[in-house]
C-alpha cells in the first residue's frame, strides 16, 4: 500500500500544476472593496482649492487614477471621453493625477480632451497608496455613501464597462 | 547556413537519442549484443549537440541578427565573452545547454568501466533511459523553443543581453548548475534500470559516485548563484527563497539524502526501495524546477519569458518520466527485509537524517506552491517569502544538524558503545567554542543564535574528529576525509549563516560629499562621485573610504550604471571583504545638495557561507578521485 | 504661492523624505530595515521593496520611513499595508484559515517523523 503513495501524491501535484497553467490572474485583489473610500484632501489640478472625500458623497462616481507618463491611460481615454459626453450616462468621473506635474497634466488634457468632472493632484502618491494603487491606470466605482464597490486594474475597456460597471451603476442608483 | 546546420544537428540528436532508447531498452530482441551500438549512439547524439552549440556560439560572435534568439539577446557592442555566455542567457539557448550536458552525462555513463558482467544489462538499460530523457527534451526544443529560429526581416542591431547578466558569473553559474540538475538523471536512470532488471541493491554502489558528482555540481551551482546575487543585485542579499532558488535547493537536499541512503544500500543491503524512490524524486525535482522557471506559473526574478504552451509540454514530459518512474516503482519495487534497526546504529541515524532532509525539501515545496494552490481555490493572492521559510526550515534543520554529529560517531548494526565517551568531548568542546563565540566574540543576540552557533561548532568538530581519531594513518584518513570535509563545510556554512543573519548591520543613509557615518565599528566616508564610461554603459562612480579605529582600511567604488535609457539603472556594489567580514556599499539616488543615499552593510563571517560549499566540493572530489584509487594502491 | 511651489518641488524630488533617514536611531533603522525586507514590491518579479528600484517601491519605503519616525510599531505599519493592498503585499503569510495548513505543516511533519521512526525501530 505504501508503494502507491508516491504516485498518488504525484498525481495530485500534477493536476494542480496543470490547473495552474490555465490561471491567468495577474491582478492583485483589493481589500478595499466594500469599505469606505479612504479619506483624503487634495488640491484641484492647477488651482489652489481643495477637495476632500466628503465632497464626493451623494453621487455614484468613477474615480480614475491616471498620469501623463502612463501608456495605458491614453488607451482608455477615448472611452472615458465618450462616457463623459454621453448624456444618458449620468456618471461623475473624478480623475486623480498620480505622481505627475500639473503643467504636463493640463497640457495633456487640453490636447486629448477632459472627461473629468473634477481632477485632483496627488504628486507624492500618499492618497494613491491609501487607495491601494500600485500602477496606472486604475479605476474605482464608489456609491452614494462613499463605499468602494468595484476596482478595475489597467485601462478600462468597453467590455468591462458593459459587463461589470454599467450593471453595477444601475444597481447603485436605485 | 550555420543556424540551419545547427537545426539539422538537433534533428540528428533527436533521432539518435530515440534509437538509443529503443534499442537499449530492448525493443529489439538481441539488444545485449547491440550494446556497443547504443553506447555509440549516445556519443553521436552528444557530438551533434556539441556542434549545434558551437554553431549557435559562432552565430553570436558574428552578430547574425537574422537568428531571432541572437537578435533578442545580443548586440554589436556586447563584449565577446558575453556573446558566448549569451548562448545560455535566455530560455531557448539555456535549454540547448541543458540537453547537451544531459547527453554528456549519457556518454560518461556509456563508456564507464564501473560495470561488470553481472551489471552490464543494468548499464544498457540505464543508458537507454538517459536516451529517453534526452529525446523528450530535444523534442521539447524542436517543437516549442528552437534557438535557431530565423527572423525576417532581420534588424541591424540586436536588443542586447539583460545588464544583470553581463557579468563573468554568467559564464560559469548556469553550466555548473545545469550539470548538477541533469547529472541527477544518471542515478534516476540507474534506479529505473534496476527496477526493470535485477531489482536489488547492486545499482547502489555504482550510482553512488555518479550521485556524488552530480551533487558536487549542484552544490557549486547553488553557491555560485548565491554569491552572484550578493555582489550583483546591489542590496547585499544572498538568498531570497525565490521559487527558482527553492527549485535548486530541493533537489540538492534530496540528492544529499540519496548519497547517504546509497551508502546504506550498498554496504548493508538495506533501504533499497527508499534509495530507488529518492533517486526518482531527486531528478523529478530537477524537472519540476525546469517547469517552474519556464512555464510562468510562479513569479520570479529568474523566470525566463513564460509561455503556457511550453509549460504544458514540460508538464507532459514530467508526467511521462516521473509518472512512469513512480508507476514502475509501485509495481516492481521489492519489499525490503523487515529488519528492525538498533536505535543509534549508523543505518538508523542515516535513515532518520534522510527523513529530516526530505521533510525540509517537502516544506520548501509546500511553501513554494502554496500561493499557487490558494489562487487555484479562488481564495485570493498571498505571498510566501523569506519570513516564512526562515522560520519553518528550522524545524527539520535543527534536529538534523544535531543528529549529523551523532551519526559521525555511529557504527553499523549496533549502537556504538564508544559513542557516548567520544561524544562527551566533542559536545563539551562545541559548547565551549559556541558559547565563547556567541557571548564573548559577539554579544549575546538571542537563544536561537546561540544554539545555531553551538550547532555549527558541533558539526565542525564532529566532522574533524574522525581525522584525529585515526591517529594519522594515511589510508584511513583518506577514507573518512570526504565525509569530514563535507561536514566541516556544512558547519562553516551554518556558522556563516547564523552569525551574518544575527550580527549583520544594515543602514540606509544619505550622505553629503565629504560626510561620514558609522556602521558598527566602521566609519564610511563618501569622498566624491565621478562620471565614467564602460564598453556599453555610462556610470556614476562613488569613492568611499572605510576606516576602523581611525585608520583607513579600504577605499571602494560603488557604481550606478546606465546601459540604455529605457532600462532602470544597475547598481554595482562596492565590497571590501575578507574571511572575517564583508563591508558593502551600494550607491542609491542622487539627492539635492550634493547628497547621495547609500546602502551600507556590515556582514560578519559572510564568506563562510560560500567557503562551506567549496570545502564540501573538495570532500566530494576527494571521494571521487582519491579514495578508491588510493586505498586500492595502498592495500 | 511661491512657498507651496517650492515645497511641492522638494516633495516631488523626495529630498525631504529621504533626508529624514539621517534622523533615525539605531533601533529605528533596524526596524525600518526589517520591515522593508518583508514588504513585497507589487510591480516587480518577486522582490522586496528593500531591493527594488521601482517607483512604487521607493514610495512605499518613504511612507514606511515616515511612519517609523513618527513612532508606529511594526504591527501598525504592517496593518497599514495590509488594509490597502491585501495579503499579497507581505512576505510573511498572515495566519488565517486559509494559511492554517501552511503554518501547521512543519509541526505535523515533525510529529509524523517521530511517530514513524519509533514504529520502525521496534
Amino acid at each position: 500500500m505504501k508503494r502507491y503513495l508516491p504516485i498518488i501524491l504525484f498525481l495530485v501535484l500534477f493536476i494542480s500544476l496543470l490547473q495552474s497553467l490555465f490561471q491567468d490572474e495577474m491582478d492583485i485583489p483589493s481589500p478595499l472593496i466594500g469599505k469606505n473610500m479612504p479619506s483624503f484632501s487634495l488640491k484641484r489640478l492647477g488651482e489652489n482649492t481643495t477637495i476632500t472625500d466628503q465632497d464626493l458623497l451623494g453621487e455614484v462616481a468613477l474615480i480614475n487614477v491616471w498620469a501623463t507618463w502612463c501608456v495605458g491611460c491614453k488607451e482608455e481615454h477615448e472611452l472615458l471621453l465618450s462616457l463623459a459626453e454621453e448624456p444618458s450616462i449620468n456618471l461623475s468621473i473624478i480623475g486623480i493625477n498620480w505622481k505627475d506635474q500639473d503643467q504636463l497634466a493640463i497640457r495633456w488634457l487640453d490636447e486629448l480632451g477632459n472627461p473629468y468632472q473634477e481632477i485632483l493632484s496627488d504628486p507624492i502618491g500618499n492618497t494613491a497608496i491609501d487607495f491601494g494603487v500600485y500602477g496606472a491606470p486604475e479605476s474605482f466605482l464608489i456609491d452614494r455613501d462613499g463605499f468602494i464597490r468595484y476596482k478595475h486594474i489597467g485601462p478600462l475597456t468597453l467590455s468591462v464597462w458593459i459587463n461589470e460597471i454599467q450593471p453595477l451603476i444601475k444597481e447603485l442608483k436605485q | 547556413m550555420i543556424p540551419e546546420i545547427g537545426q539539422i544537428l538537433l534533428i540528428v540528436a533527436l533521432a539518435s537519442s530515440l534509437l538509443q532508447f529503443c534499442i537499449g531498452i530492448g525493443f529489439y530482441q538481441k539488444s545485449i549484443t547491440h550494446s556497443g551500438i547504443v553506447y555509440n549512439l549516445s556519443a553521436v547524439h552528444s557530438s551533434a549537440l556539441l556542434v549545434a552549440i558551437v554553431c549557435l556560439g559562432y552565430s553570436f560572435l558574428i552578430d547574425d541578427f537574422s537568428v531571432l534568439y541572437i537578435a533578442l539577446n545580443s548586440n554589436t557592442n556586447l563584449p565577446n565573452i558575453y556573446k558566448i555566455a549569451a548562448i545560455w542567457g535566455a530560455h531557448e539557448g539555456s535549454l540547448l545547454l541543458w540537453i547537451f550536458l544531459l547527453s554528456l552525462w549519457g556518454v560518461l555513463l556509456s563508456f564507464s568501466r564501473k560495470f561488470n558482467d553481472q551489471t552490464k544489462t543494468l548499464k544498457l538499460r540505464s543508458v537507454a533511459i538517459m536516451g529517453l530523457v534526452s529525446f523528450c527534451f530535444i523534442l521539447f526544443i524542436l517543437y516549442t523553443s528552437n534557438p535557431f529560429e530565423r527572423l525576417f526581416p532581420f534588424p541591424e542591431q540586436g536588443r542586447s543581453l539583460n545588464p544583470l547578466l553581463q557579468d563573468p558569473a554568467l559564464a560559469i553559474h548556469p553550466p555548473i548548475l545545469y550539470a548538477g540538475y541533469v547529472g541527477l538523471a544518471v542515478p534516476f536512470s540507474l534506479a529505473i534500470a534496476s527496477l526493470i532488471t535485477i531489482n536489488d541493491h547492486q545499482w547502489a554502489g555504482i550510482a553512488r559516485v555518479w550521485c556524488i558528482t552530480a551533487w558536487l555540481f549542484l552544490t557549486g551551482g547553488i553557491a555560485l548563484g548565491s554569491w552572484w546575487a550578493y555582489y550583483e543585485l546591489g542590496w547585499g542579499g544572498w538568498w531570497f527563497w525565490d521559487p527558482v532558488e527553492n527549485a535548486s535547493l530541493m533537489p540538492w537536499l534530496v540528492a544529499t539524502a540519496l548519497v547517504h541512503s546509497l551508502v546504506v544500500t550498498e554496504k548493508q543491503k538495506l533501504f533499497n526501495g527508499f534509495s530507488v524512490l529518492l533517486a526518482i524524486i531527486a531528478f523529478s525535482l530537477s524537472l519540476l524546477g525546469t517547469f517552474l522557471v519556464r512555464s510562468g506559473v510562479l513569479i520570479s526574478v529568474h523566470s525566463f519569458a513564460s509561455d503556457p504552451e511550453r509549460g504544458m509540454f514540460i508538464l507532459a514530459l514530467i508526467g511521462v518520466l516521473t509518472g512512469g518512474a513512480l508507476i514502475l516503482y509501485a509495481l516492481r519495487v521489492k519489499k525490503g527485509e523487515k529488519r528492525s534497526l538498533e536505535i543509534l546504529s549508523r543505518e538508523s541515524l542515516l535513515l532518520l537524517n534522510n527523513v529530516f532532509l526530505c521533510s525540509a525539501a517537502a516544506l520548501i515545496l509546500i511553501g513554494t506552491l502554496y500561493p499557487l494552490i490558494i489562487e487555484l481555490l479562488n481564495a485570493g493572492k498571498i505571498s510566501v517569502g523569506p519570513p516564512y521559510f526562515n522560520f519553518v526550515i528550522l524545524f527539520p534543520f535543527l534536529p538534523l544538524v544535531f543528529f549529523i554529529g551523532l551519526g559521525v560517531f555511529s557504527t553499523w548494526n549496533s549502537t556504538s558503545r564508544n559513542m557516548m565517551s567520544s561524544i562527551k568531548w566533542v559536545l563539551a568542546l562545541s559548547l565551549i567554542a559556541g558559547l565563547v563565540t556567541a557571548l564573548i566574540v559577539f554579544d549575546y543576540s538571542s537563544l536561537l543564535t546561540t544554539i545555531g552557533i553551538i550547532l555549527a561548532f558541533w558539526t565542525l568538530i564532529s566532522g574533524l574528529s574522525p581525522i584525529f581519531r585515526k591517529t594519522f594513518i594515511f589510508r584511513d584518513i583518506i577514507k573518512v576525509l570526504p565525509m569530514s570535509l563535507a561536514h566541516i563545510g556544512l558547519g562553516l556554512t551554518i556558522l556563516g549563516v547564523t552569525v551574518t543573519s544575527s550580527y549583520g548591520i544594515t543602514f540606509d543613509e544619505s550622505l553629503r560629499l565629504g560626510q561620514s557615518t558609522k556602521v558598527g565599528d566602521y566609519v564610511f566616508k563618501l569622498v566624491e562621485v565621478n562620471d565614467s564610461k564602460g564598453p556599453n554603459y555610462d556610470a556614476r562612480t562613488a569613492t568611499v573610504e572605510i576606516s576602523l579605529d581611525g585608520e583607513e582600511i579600504a577605499i571602494i567604488y560603488p557604481e550606478k550604471r546606465i546601459y540604455d535609457k529605457n532600462s532602470p539603472s544597475m547598481t554595482e556594489a562596492g565590497i571590501e571583504s575578507n574571511l572575517r567580514r564583508d563591508l558593502f556599499v551600494a550607491l542609491g539616488e542622487e539627492l539635492g545638495g550634493n547628497s547621495w543615499s547609500l546602502h551600507l552593510q556590515y556582514k560578519p563571517l559572510l564568506r563562510l557561507i560560500w567557503l562551506g560549499p567549496f570545502i564540501m566540493i573538495l570532500g566530494g572530489l576527494v571521494r571521487i578521485y582519491l579514495t578508491k584509487p588510493l586505498t586500492r594502491v595502498m592495500s | 504661492m511661491k512657498y507651496s511651489v517650492i515645497v511641492l518641488f522638494l516633495l516631488i524630488n523626495s529630498n525631504f523624505l529621504i533626508a529624514a533617514e539621517e534622523q533615525l536611531t539605531n533601533d529605528q533603522q533596524e526596524m525600518y530595515q526589517a520591515i522593508i525586507q518583508e514588504v513585497r514590491c507589487l510591480v516587480c518579479q518577486n522582490q522586496s521593496i528593500a531591493e527594488s528600484n521601482a517607483d512604487l517601491a521607493k514610495d512605499l519605503r518613504a511612507q514606511i520611513l515616515e511612519q517609523v519616525i513618527t513612532g508606529k510599531t511594526k504591527n501598525e505599519i504592517k496593518s497599514y499595508l495590509l488594509n490597502r493592498y491585501g495579503d499579497f503585499v507581505l512576505y510573511q503569510p498572515v495566519f488565517s484559515q486559509k494559511t492554517l495548513l501552511l503554518w501547521v505543516s512543519p509541526i505535523i511533519l515533525l510529529i509524523f517523523i517521530v511517530g514513524w521512526y519509533r514504529k520502525i525501530s521496534h
